[in-house]
């Protein structure tokens, strides 16, 4: 099975290389997924598989999106929280006024 | 168990290998425009957990052996216009590598545009 991450070769625009600003919430999401390495929950490999197993219009969203999705699938599938937990404190934070723009 | 390979390294540095043309499901580290393509064993790595196990959660033991793996540009791509002793470095698994003089089809030509 060639996965939606293996694109080698294949036909695809221009490389964007400028450096971007890393947004507060990804760099808290490194940090979850720091800490289920370092702590023994899962391995990079897992991630790089629950990455590269997401649906295509997931996978498509950008790096950051993409991220985000996969370690929340694994904490799920690790027991750790499930996505209606995470989306209950995303809530939670919005309605305090943390949440940002969107 | 101590995790070592069970069995020693098949391939030493300059022998030609061809890359395992398969798709099989579950989590691979091959990627498509490599497989069935020939390549130079440039090196042996050494001895490492299978990530293809240690991605579902499974300790990846026994180690398998890594080499990294040379191939010309020109075999890989089918309309590669750049210097033509041009190379790539794979480091690939010893399960995905197969004897050069094993029976296999043409390799497959990559489209590049």
């Amino acid at each position: 099975m060639v996965g939606v991450h293996d694109i080698g070769g294949l036909p695809a625009g221009p490389m964007i290389i400028e450096d971007h600003e890393m947004e507060p919430w990804f760099k808290l999401l490194n940090a979850i997924a720091g800490a289920m390495r370092s702590r023994g929950h899962t391995t990079i490999h897992e991630m790089r598989r629950c990455l590269e197993s997401l649906p295509q219009g997931v996978y498509d969203r950008g790096y950051a999106e993409r991220w985000s999705e996969a370690v929340c699938d694994l904490l799920e599938e690790k027991g750790l929280l499930t996505k209606a937990e995470v989306l209950e404190r995303i809530a939670e934070m919005r309605a305090a006024g943390g949440g940002g723009a969107s | 168990m101590t995790g070592e390979p069970l069995t020693d390294p098949i391939f030493k540095t300059g022998d030609q290998v061809r890359i395992h043309d398969s798709n099989p499901p579950g989590h691979r580290r091959t990627p498509d425009y490599i497989k069935g393509k020939i390549g130079v064993i440039e090196r042996y790595c050494g001895a490492f957990v299978n990530p293809e196990e240690s991605a579902y959660g499974f300790d990846g033991l026994p180690k398998k052996h890594l080499y990294r793996v040379r191939f010309d540009q020109t075999h890989i791509w089918d309309k590669y216009d750049g210097n033509a002793s041009d190379t790539l470095d794979l480091e690939m698994y010893e399960h995905w590598l197969r004897p050069i003089n094993a029976a296999a089809p043409e390799p497959r030509k990559a489209i590049v545009q």
